[in-house]
């Protein structure tokens, strides 16, 4: 019923809007009213309106986990069910509170809704917060495929993809996508210095390969660019300690040890609600800086 | 049923799942017991910066020798999520909200057994960290999760 009110009243806007610029009787060929475009148009300004009511001014208010939230997420569903944007939202407060029966139908809703925006969303979803490392990779294949280049939450598809990999020990496809994020954060230009993180888990994929020397510089190159970064410390401790060099190994335990008390650590905006893959803690750090037995 | 025995010695085991369902939800223990010295505000785990004291591999490693010391073998993939809250002393209360999803984050259910020893060993965690409100730096409780994420019957990844 809400629906049809809404649909009467989309095309009441587009009718007086069309009758507000139609052309004279003798040039039909300008007419707005026919160009599909123009009708799309109002569709998206309509649409973008009550996205501004709903979320922007509404929703987005509120905090997501306020009961609002969904109230004004809902409102807009009632209103335009077409709008990929309200269930994205809508899902926002169910992935991060781990009810992930009731997030991810919605995730699915945006994605066919809008698949250019949100396939690699939900992969990165998928990589991130799930730990669902193969279906994150069938998203980030299509995602690539609709938006080639594309980024999702400052980083290529290839640096996801190279996490998938990592986690699920597929260690040369690892490593050969790290190096394709590589390669498209640099543009053509090697003098550019990659994202620290990129180097980062460069560097454990090495670990993982037992290239030790290579591990070893890719954490260093890591480091000089976030010279406290925790992790990077203690794999490059690890690596260190199989190339047989302990008392460089235990230093870079301590500076571990160090960043973390001083409250460094992986640098990732969503970090506060998920752990990142190979991402440690002061724990693993005090056990390896336990003697061996 | 559960709030009629609150306070109860026995509710504190933490093997002891009673698997209520309740129109909120399904509950592992549904006893509300709270910390007077906490005042009774429940931010999330991510809105204190907080999260158990662990790497996720540190911690699938030790559910799954959990799994492997109890001699049980099981089948299923997908999520089970134990919700709860931490008092502002640490100490995590007894209600206990359980979730489980198929692989494809379709409501499912996995062999009570199973859900019963994951509970079991959430119950082993002893070290949650205490929240304090930012800004004032008052103790607060807070709700945290434990997802087990499970292939085939083995834990293959602990969220968050």
């Amino acid at each position: 019923m809400v629906k049809s009110l809404l649909c009467c009243l989309s095309l009441l806007l587009s009718l007086n809007s069309c009758q507000g610029q139609s052309a004279p009787a003798q040039q039909p060929a300008a007419d707005p009213c026919a160009n599909r475009r123009y009708q799309d148009s109002l569709v998206t300004r309509y649409q973008d309106s009550l996205v501004t009511r709903y979320l922007e001014n509404g929703a987005q208010r509120f905090g997501y986990n306020h009961p609002n939230w969904e109230k004004y997420c809902d409102s807009l569903i009632a209103a335009c069910p077409n709008v990929a944007e309200a269930y994205r939202e809508k899902a926002i407060p169910y992935l991060k509170n781990g009810d992930y029966a009731r997030a991810f139908p919605l995730e699915d809703r945006a994605v066919v809704l809008d698949p250019k925006r949100n396939t690699a969303y939900r992969a990165f979803l998928k990589c991130i917060f799930t730990k669902d490392y193969a279906g994150a990779l069938v998203d980030f294949e299509r995602a690539e495929q609709l938006t080639p280049g594309g980024y999702e939450m400052d980083h290529t598809y290839w640096f996801y993809r190279g996490l998938c990999h990592l986690e699920l020990g597929q260690l040369e496809q690892a490593a050969a996508a790290l190096q394709r994020d590589v390669a498209a954060q640099q543009g053509g230009d090697q003098r550019r210095e990659p994202h620290f993180n990129t180097l980062f888990y460069q560097g454990v994929v090495e670990l993982e390969r037992r290239r030790y020397p290579q591990a070893e510089a890719l954490l260093t190159a890591c480091l000089r660019i976030y010279s406290s970064f925790p992790d990077a410390h203690y794999y490059l401790a690890l690596a260190l300690r199989q190339r047989g060099q302990d008392a460089a190994s235990r230093q870079h335990l301590l500076l571990a040890r160090a960043g973390l008390q001083k409250g460094y650590g992986l640098n990732e905006d969503n970090v506060y609600y998920a752990n990142y893959p190979h991402q440690i803690t002061r724990y693993e750090v005090e056990q390896a800086l336990q003697p061996a037995p | 049923m559960a709030g009629l025995l609150a306070g109860g010695a026995l509710l504190s085991l933490p093997a002891l799942g009673q698997r209520v369902t309740t129109p909120q939800g399904e509950y592992m223990d549904t006893t509300r017991r709270l910390n007077p010295k906490c005042p009774g505000v429940y931010p999330y785990y991510y809105s204190v910066k907080l999260k158990y004291p662990r790497s996720s591999a540190t911690l699938r490693a030790e559910a799954q020798a959990f799994l492997r010391a109890r001699g049980g073998h099981y089948a299923g993939s997908g999520y089970i999520t134990f919700r709860f809250v931490v008092d502002c002393e640490g100490r995590p209360l007894p209600r206990t909200q359980v979730l489980q999803t198929d692989a494809a984050y379709q409501p499912a259910h996995f062999a009570p057994r199973l859900v019963e020893e994951l509970y079991a060993f959430v119950g082993t965690l002893r070290e949650w960290p205490r929240a304090k409100r930012p800004g004032s730096g008052e103790a607060v409780n807070y709700i945290a999760l434990v997802s087990f994420k499970l292939t085939d019957g083995q834990v293959v990844a602990v969220l968050p």
